[in-house]
């Protein structure tokens, strides 16, 4: 038997006084833990943040929901009162608004029918009722290269989508600026064409001329394009003059009135009867009359016919026998213009190819031939206009 | 007898474990309620901001009920020009053009509580983050439009109009539209700003420098008038909204629009030019307690962050701004009733619409770069 080791002595030893390597370790462990407690910290501040950053969001989508859900209900009970005042536009967007939130909801197709009844406008079923969200399907862009975003905005472009094309067109040059720079700009010149020949069919005139401002920032517009550019600005410089200007505004409506384009003939009448009001104000009444006659020519009114026909009677009188046809609302027409509205039939687009020239599908294009005052009618006459497209080199 | 001196040296460790353990539980519990304390105000602070600060106007008044002033026939019929279908705003995708209408509310409206409110200041600001460019473009009030719906008045009447009558998008969705269809350009964002809001958000900033072009008398609420000479002036948030909003003498309407350009780029340098972004971070709380109280807007708060950071980011001297104003652009007319008014010249204000927005846009063939480089207003 071995006499076994006195350790307390060194035990004491070292509990007095630590070896330097013991000092070391107890100091680490010291910067662990307060490592560790500040990790902690960190992790929970982080998770605080970000839970407290998660359930304020569901919050602001709960609340929103719940905002929707009472706009919903007070937008279709304000229909209801439209519809009962005979506020027929404004029950129309009112429901219409209700079934963009809420699809599924069977009154609000059927109000809107009535609403509709009222505009004289063909009513809607409940399955081809406002839908919130265009209906065709549309495959979700590779983003994962530069590549593959240029291969998505061809694929967008090819399919008619032409502000989802300059979307990605745009992503990629602010990713680079250079990459396939002259299909880029062959692409976004094209898709800003046809969006901006889309949205002047569709009645959006100024929000069209930017589209087609930005697109000729590329080259010029062709034919087509720039008819339908002077006949929209000349339409918004008409409709400039209504309600201040009704002689400057009655000449230049009846002009754009000959297309039968965006409600100008509408207007014509609106601003002739303005402007006959004015020369009969002003003792002209043979010029009033005809003012009149061609208001009542397109905008039958039954309010009208008695001025126009007192007008008349003024004007035979003026004139000291000479005999004037007295107006009638439905009597033959005395067209201050003779006009030719040819609509043409529809394009498609060429798909498949990234041209800059592809005409959108779309609705007749007006051919306006003025026959009188041809210093105020549009600069261009619009003819239709087949273009050749051009594949890229991708 | 080896064995006394240890039983103090071995209380000492266990009383200093002892210790470490409390402190570390202490620790433990501070950053578990900081950390609770951190998630209560960043879900209120996320959720409490829902992009409408301010009420509408006299939400619960009549529909008909309109204010007085604003002209032409808005009758029970009115459907002789079709109301567009209302859409919300198209979302901006971040990386093209955002464009935002900022609109000021009429006061005078809201003292007589004459109905709903009609804009007193239409501002489009517009921000490219492609190009780094930016721009600004006032609209009068005076001028005479066609608002969807409601046949021909003043533009800013549209707002009232979308207000009183209750109508999907409201009043700021109906002076959108207003203007898209005056401007052409898209419009993502509305922001309706309360002047109260306004003043002490300057205040917050301590205030801006302006250099003031022509002597002017203005009137800051519930102060006296006084006179500013032409000289460059330090001016608070009363101030600078009295600037802002004078209207007699310097030019009316159109030197009313330039100084409010000229205040919004104030504003801009203050922050940008005196590094006030520490100072922002620590008023923080306040000042998103004036926005959410005093902005109504359709702009997320994440959406507002990345416009400001955008802001900040432009030079400004890549800015470019303009205000619909005669000579051209507008014609002076006067309604049967009397009431003046102002025609748009369509063609004049393209050419405007053009400097500021299709010049600028990242729609071009040259790439960004040698477009910032070479392009000049």
């Amino acid at each position: 038997m071995t006499a076994p080791t006195p350790p307390t002595r060194a035990t004491a030893v070292t509990a007095t006084k630590p070896a330097p390597g013991a000092q070391g370790t107890g100091s680490r462990r010291q910067l662990v833990v307060i490592g560790g407690l500040l990790f902690f910290a960190v992790v929970v501040i982080g998770c605080a943040l970000l839970t407290g950053y998660a359930a304020g969001v569901e919050e602001r989508e709960v609340t929103r929901l719940a905002r929707e859900s009472q706009s919903i209900q007070e937008q279709f009970q304000l229909g209801i009162d439209d519809l009962l005042a005979a506020r027929y536009e404004l029950a129309r967007e009112r429901f219409e608004y209700v079934l963009r939130l809420k699809p599924d909801f069977p009154e609000a197709v059927e109000l809107l029918n009535m609403a509709l009844g009222g505009l004289n406008q063909p009513t809607v079923t409940p399955t081809s009722a406002i839908t919130p969200t265009p209906v065709t399907p549309t495959p979700t862009p590779d983003l994962s290269s530069r590549e593959s975003i240029f291969t998505s905005a061809q694929a967008a472009f090819s399919r008619g989508d032409w502000s989802g094309a300059l979307d990605l067109l745009l992503l990629l040059r602010s990713d680079d600026p250079m990459l396939h720079l002259a299909e880029v700009n062959q692409m976004m010149a094209a898709a800003l064409r046809n969006r901006g020949m889309q949205k002047l069919q569709s009645g959006l005139l100024e929000q069209g001329l930017y589209d087609l401002s930005l697109a000729a920032r590329f080259g010029p517009l062709d034919s087509q394009a720039e008819a339908w550019r002077s006949s929209a600005a000349f339409y918004l410089l008409a409709n400039s003059y209504f309600g201040l200007d009704w002689r400057l505004a009655s000449q230049y409506f009846a002009q754009i009135c000959t297309a039968g384009a965006w409600g100008a003939c509408r207007k014509y009448a609106i601003s002739a009867r303005g402007y006959g009001d004015l020369l009969a104000a002003t003792n002209d009444p043979c010029q009033a009359q005809l003012q009149y006659q061609a208001s009542l020519n397109i905008l039958p009114d039954n309010a009208l016919a008695p001025t126009a026909t007192q007008a008349s009677l003024l004007c035979m009188t003026a004139t000291a026998g000479t005999p004037t046809p007295t107006p009638t609302a439905s009597g033959t027409p005395t067209l201050l213009f003779t006009v030719t509205v040819s609509p043409t039939p529809s394009t498609t687009p060429t798909l498949g190819t990234s041209s800059p020239t592809v005409t959108p599908p779309g609705t007749p294009t007006p051919s306006i031939t003025p026959s009188a005052s041809p210093s105020l009618s549009p600069s261009e006459t619009p003819t239709p206009e087949t273009p050749t497209p051009t594949p890229s080199a991708t | 007898m080896e064995t006394k001196p240890r039983g103090p040296r071995r209380a000492q460790p266990r009383l200093d474990s002892v210790l470490n353990i409390a402190l570390a539980s202490g620790w433990v519990m501070v950053v578990l309620f900081a950390g609770l304390v951190v998630y209560l105000l960043v879900r209120d602070f996320t959720a409490a901001w829902t992009g409408t600060g301010l009420s509408p106007f006299q939400p619960n008044a009549p529909q008909s009920t309109l204010p007085s002033g604003t002209q032409g026939a808005v009758g029970p019929l009115p459907t002789a020009i079709p109301l567009d279908q209302w859409k919300p705003p198209q979302p901006w995708s971040g990386k093209g053009r955002v464009t935002v209408l900022l609109m000021g509310l009429d006061y005078r409206d809201w003292e007589r509580r004459t109905g709903p409110a009609r804009s007193d200041t239409m501002m489009l600001v517009t921000l490219d983050p492609i190009t780094n460019q930016a721009g600004m473009l006032s609209i009068p009030r005076d001028l005479y439009v066609e608002i969807p719906g409601f046949q021909f008045n003043r533009i800013n009447a549209a707002y009232a109009f979308g207000e009183a009558y209750r109508l999907p998008g409201g009043g700021p969705g109906l002076a959108v539209q207003t203007v898209e269809n005056l401007i052409g350009v898209p419009i993502q964002f509305y922001a309706v700003i309360d002047f109260s809001a306004f003043e002490r958000m300057i205040d917050e900033i301590g205030g801006i420098d302006v250099l003031v072009e022509q002597r002017i008398k203005i009137s800051p609420i519930g102060r006296l008038s006084f006179w500013l000479e032409a000289k460059p002036y330090h001016l608070d948030g009363a101030e600078a909204l009295a600037y802002a909003r004078v209207r007699k003498g310097a030019g009316d309407d159109f030197g009313r629009a330039r100084r409010q350009q000229q205040v919004a780029l104030a504003i801009l340098d203050r922050i940008v030019g005196f590094d006030m972004i520490p100072t922002l971070f620590s008023k923080a709380p306040a000042l998103y307690q004036e926005l959410a109280s005093g902005i109504r807007t359709n702009m997320t708060f994440e959406e507002m962050i990345s416009l400001a950071w955008l802001a900040l980011q432009t030079s400004k001297d890549q800015i470019r701004m303009g205000v619909i104003a005669p000579p051209g652009m507008v014609g002076f007319h006067t309604l049967p009733d009397g009431a003046s008014v102002l025609r748009p010249v369509p063609d004049q204000i393209r050419q405007l619409r053009d400097q500021i927005f299709t010049e600028t846009s990242a729609f071009s063939p040259q790439p960004p770069a040698a477009q910032a480089d070479g392009s000049s207003p």
